[in-house]
């Protein structure tokens, strides 16, 4: 009897050593299915922004948000405006989530710019318009590297 | 036995008799009075009593027990809300699983007391616990869903082509049938409609031999987004194959006269048709292929074809390719000529074309290769894609109806380093299809040259080989390894070792199993890329022998609709493919204007004159209509019968009504005010994002002006709600007041064009080139 447990420690214990030492290898489809997924909520409305952003906004503001769109060659042409670029350090040192709201929203005149740019409010609605504004703030600055000192 | 063993005896079946007992109540215990459930039940209770407090409220009593929702006409118990207690609860949006909130609002479409949740996410909705409830236990086939994975659950109610939030699902089942998976395989209710490669009838007349040999060997060399898989074929093979192609031919193409043409007439003809709006035809300033990716790539169409082929596939390509999107030209004789000359020219790799020159010329086809090739053709499975001749058989890979509801023990996994689970089976098998395949091991029943031979008969290059010679064991062999080396399964420069048979046998099993010839796979390589194969993996996880109990739950598609296709403009339609770039009611696609309402949007005399002479939108961009030289009368009548019948008589009632009351001089100040110029060119001024308000594009001279072509009851209700009437567009929606677009529409209106002469604008104007 005492062979009968033994027996069965052992084969427990080898069971148990072949599950921990198996090499599972990672499944490629199922890190590909659950890429979007297990995302957080800030991650997600900054999706959803840059979405809006390069739907609405990219033909003048460029793809990176470097006011370099497809249109802004014309605009500086013809009418002397350039379309902001959202990647310069002093534009992002001064904006707020308040200045920025109200730019998009209500249009440039709202805060002291061109009527060029449209108020978005009813096109987009809140939501959209705050998804917006988190992407913005998430495009790094263009970062300009000190002088060397020798 | 002496009694002081007998009394150990006793004393341990007594200790481990009371252990036992003691290890049964504690289960039971823990399994009714200390279940994970009920934590998780207590931590939403005291969420519940939190929130209570917080605003004021007496806490209502929260019982912890079990709860089910059941589902009648599924025969379906869920359990999950046992744990899964805040899945409707909209507080519970950050609180960590299991009392999380479902995710997104698919919940108000599919409520959980109507739905469930396991005909969705699967899993075993009957546990109470985690592991047995999400399917992580021995002989549970339907394991949890989660991420994308859900969405192959979708089909057992949703019928649509497009299934909503099922992007990847829709995706998938669309690539099922445009990569030709239906062709080889049953898929069901996933039906051909046409086949994914083009027909073959005529490829004798149309390609040059050297060009099929370098396509069949490497589709990806000629085309590298084509859809063609590698089907990994030995050069004796490819020559084969090729020879068997080359005898269907097309005898009024081999019957024509060589076409010699004028480069530059082409050159405008081609300019004209704008090929490249479908097709990519050049590369850009920084060398990056440059066109559209709707027909193929033309940048080496010269090393392909030949002329006589493309000079009749011009003059109607509906001939040879039913089903395309490319319309019939109403190319002269010569304009055919001038531009097949261009396309010779223009479109052909030199370096591909002098290194084929040098190339020798292969030897005659024999009938033998023909019929060689004709079998290769069958046991290939060309037929899957490819219409050749009427007896085509369709190849039979295995029956996918029901591949979703596989069970994993019934899948082959071989000696694969793969998870066993459903969807990484699907997923290895689209991008690496061999290596799921088994090594072929020899009977013990039969000598191993026997074995072997049999496991080789199924190959192409054996089906009309003999049978084994006799001899002894090592002649056999030799004689198998001989037949390997010269129909090119095996390299040429192997030995096989000289000892005894057994060491032979083994040897010769390993280089033949290393080469793949052994269970041969008939699948080939697509070369899919992550996304597409992760696509069709979730497509086919879809197709699975559950449906809808009844009716009530299934959702059918709606109904295209398109327009009466059988009136004199369907047969127009037909004829110059409308519907390759626009989109009438549900049909059709997006890259020009919608028509559906053409006639309530544009002036009937505009669109006469826009169809003799199409001209760009926009001051940056030179694509635009082709230049179709319609005769008059077509012309005419399109312009007559959009104005009549693609109209909706509720657009701009409110223009009809108060149309005196419009004053274009507000207008003006408004357009000035709202900043209209940061996308609309207004003469020499303005951006290039919507439609300029003054064409004038130097390359089309007869551009109008914008109140020459719209109408004001469609620009009223356009500047009410742009995403009304266009959902993509880009135009903001200025909650402009009644009479600021009564003035707006009257000020857009007085914008005409003092040069347009309605319809009787000069026609058929050579299209002038851009100077550089």
């Amino acid at each position: 009897m005492v062979l009968l447990i033994a027996t069965f420690i052992m084969a427990g214990a080898i069971r148990g050593w072949q599950k921990t030492h198996t090499e599972i290898p990672p499944s490629e489809i199922t890190a590909l299915a659950l890429s979007n997924h297990r995302i957080d909520r800030a991650t997600e409305a900054r999706n959803r922004g840059q979405k809006v952003f390069q739907h609405y906004c990219a033909i003048c503001h460029g793809q990176e948000g470097k006011g370099d769109g497809f249109n802004a060659t014309t605009l500086e042409a013809t009418m002397k405006v350039k379309p902001r670029d959202f990647t310069s350090p002093q534009f992002q040192q001064q904006m707020t989530d308040e200045s920025l709201y109200a730019a998009i929203a209500e249009g440039g005149t709202s805060v002291g710019k061109s009527n060029l740019m449209p108020a978005w409010h009813k096109t987009l609605g809140e939501k959209k318009i705050r998804d917006t504004i988190a992407y913005l703030k998430s495009i790094q600055p263009v970062v300009t590297k000190p002088a060397a000192t020798e | 036995m002496r009694s002081s063993s007998v009394i150990w005896m006793k004393i341990l079946l007594l200790i481990s008799s009371l252990s036992c007992l003691g290890y049964l109540v504690a289960a039971a215990y823990q399994e009714n009075f200390t279940s994970s459930w009920r934590g998780y039940q207590q931590q939403y209770a005291e969420r519940l009593t939190d929130r209570a407090n917080a605003e004021g409220q007496t806490p209502r009593d929260y019982a912890i027990e079990v709860r089910q929702i059941y589902l009648e006409d599924w025969g379906i118990i869920d359990r999950c809300v046992i744990c899964h207690v805040g899945i409707d609860d909209p507080a519970m949006r950050d609180q960590p699983l299991p009392l999380a909130v479902h995710p997104g609002d698919l919940l108000k479409s599919h409520p959980p007391d109507r739905f469930g949740c396991t005909i969705c996410h699967e899993g075993q909705g009957r546990a109470t616990s985690k592991d047995a409830a999400h399917g992580n236990v021995p002989f549970w086939t339907k394991p949890l869903l989660t991420g994308d994975f859900v969405q192959a659950s979708c089909t057992k109610c949703h019928q649509e082509e497009e299934v909503p939030q099922a992007p990847v699902l829709s995706r998938g089942r669309k690539l099922l049938v445009e990569r030709g998976c239906v062709g080889c395989h049953q898929m069901g209710k996933i039906e051909v409609t046409e086949k994914a490669g083009p027909r073959l009838t005529s490829i004798g007349s149309k390609v040059s031999r050297k060009w099929l040999v370098k396509w069949l060997a490497n589709p990806k060399d000629y085309l590298p987004h084509g859809k063609m898989p590698r089907y990994d074929l030995k050069p004796q093979e490819v020559d084969a194959l090729a020879d068997f192609l080359m005898t269907f031919r097309h005898d009024s193409i081999d019957a024509m006269s060589e076409p010699v043409g004028d480069y530059d007439a082409g050159a405008v003809v081609y300019r004209e048709g704008q090929c490249i709006v479908c097709h990519v035809t050049k590369l850009d300033h920084a060398d990056k292929p440059l066109g559209g990716e709707i027909g193929p790539n033309l940048m080496k169409l010269g090393n392909k074809v030949n002329s006589k082929w493309l000079a009749k596939f011009f003059k109607n390509p509906h001939e040879f390719l039913p089903h395309t999107k490319m319309p019939r030209y109403h190319f002269s004789d010569k304009e055919i000529v001038d531009l097949t000359q261009f396309a010779m020219e223009e479109w052909v790799d030199y370096d591909l074309l002098d290194a084929e020159e040098i190339e020798p010329e292969p030897p005659a086809a024999t009938p033998h290769q023909i019929e060689s090739g004709k079998r290769l053709y069958a046991e290939t499975g060309c037929a899957g894609c490819h219409d050749l001749t009427d007896d085509d058989k369709k190849p039979d890979g295995p029956d996918l109806t029901y591949i979703g509801s596989t069970p994993v023990h019934q899948l082959t996994f071989g000696d694969a380093p793969v998870r066993h689970t459903l969807p990484d089976f699907l997923y290895t098998k689209l991008k690496k299809p061999r290596s799921l395949q088994r090594a072929f091991r020899l009977s013990s029943t039969e000598s191993p040259s026997e074995s072997l031979w049999r496991g080789l008969r199924p190959l192409a290059s054996f089906s009309g080989a003999a049978n084994l010679p006799d001899g002894s064991e090592s002649q056999r062999l030799k004689w198998i390894f001989e037949r390997t080396q010269k129909s090119g399964v095996l390299k040429a420069d192997l030995e096989m070792p000289t000892n005894n048979s057994g060491i032979q046998a083994e040897w010769l099993l390993q280089e033949l199993n290393k080469s793949g010839a052994l269970n041969p796979l008939k699948m080939p390589d697509f070369q899919l890329s992550d996304d597409d194969a992760a696509a069709l993996t979730i497509a086919m996880m879809s197709l699975s022998d559950v449906s809808a109990p009844s009716k009530r739950f299934e959702v059918r598609p709606k109904p295209k609709t398109f327009f009466n296709t059988q009136d004199g403009f369907g047969e127009l339609e037909r004829r110059y493919r409308c519907a390759s770039c626009h989109k009438i009611r549900d049909s059709g696609e997006l890259l020009a204007s919608d028509l559906t309402w053409e006639g309530s949007r544009a002036n009937r005399d505009w669109l006469y004159h826009y169809m003799n002479n199409p001209y760009s939108m926009r001051r940056t961009i030179t694509i635009a209509m082709p230049i179709f030289h319609f005769p008059d009368a077509e012309s005419k009548f399109m312009a007559d019968y959009m104005s009549q019948v693609f109209v909706d008589r509720q657009i701009g009632i409110g223009w009809q009504k108060n149309r005196d009351h419009a004053d274009p001089k507000r207008g003006q100040a408004l357009f000035n005010e709202k900043g209209c110029l940061a996308c609309h060119q207004l003469h020499s001024k303005g951006g290039d994002v919507g439609p300029s308000l003054t064409t004038q594009v130097p390359e089309f001279p007869h551009g109008t002006w914008v109140g020459d072509k719209l109408r004001g009851e469609w620009i009223y209700d356009w500047l009410k709600n742009p995403q009304a009437m266009l959902p993509d567009t880009i135009e903001p929606n200025l909650g402009l007041s009644e009479q600021e677009r009564l003035d707006l529409t009257a000020f857009l209106l007085s914008l005409k064009n003092p040069e347009f002469s309605g319809n009787q604008t000069p026609k058929n104007e050579p299209l002038k080139k851009r100077p550089k």
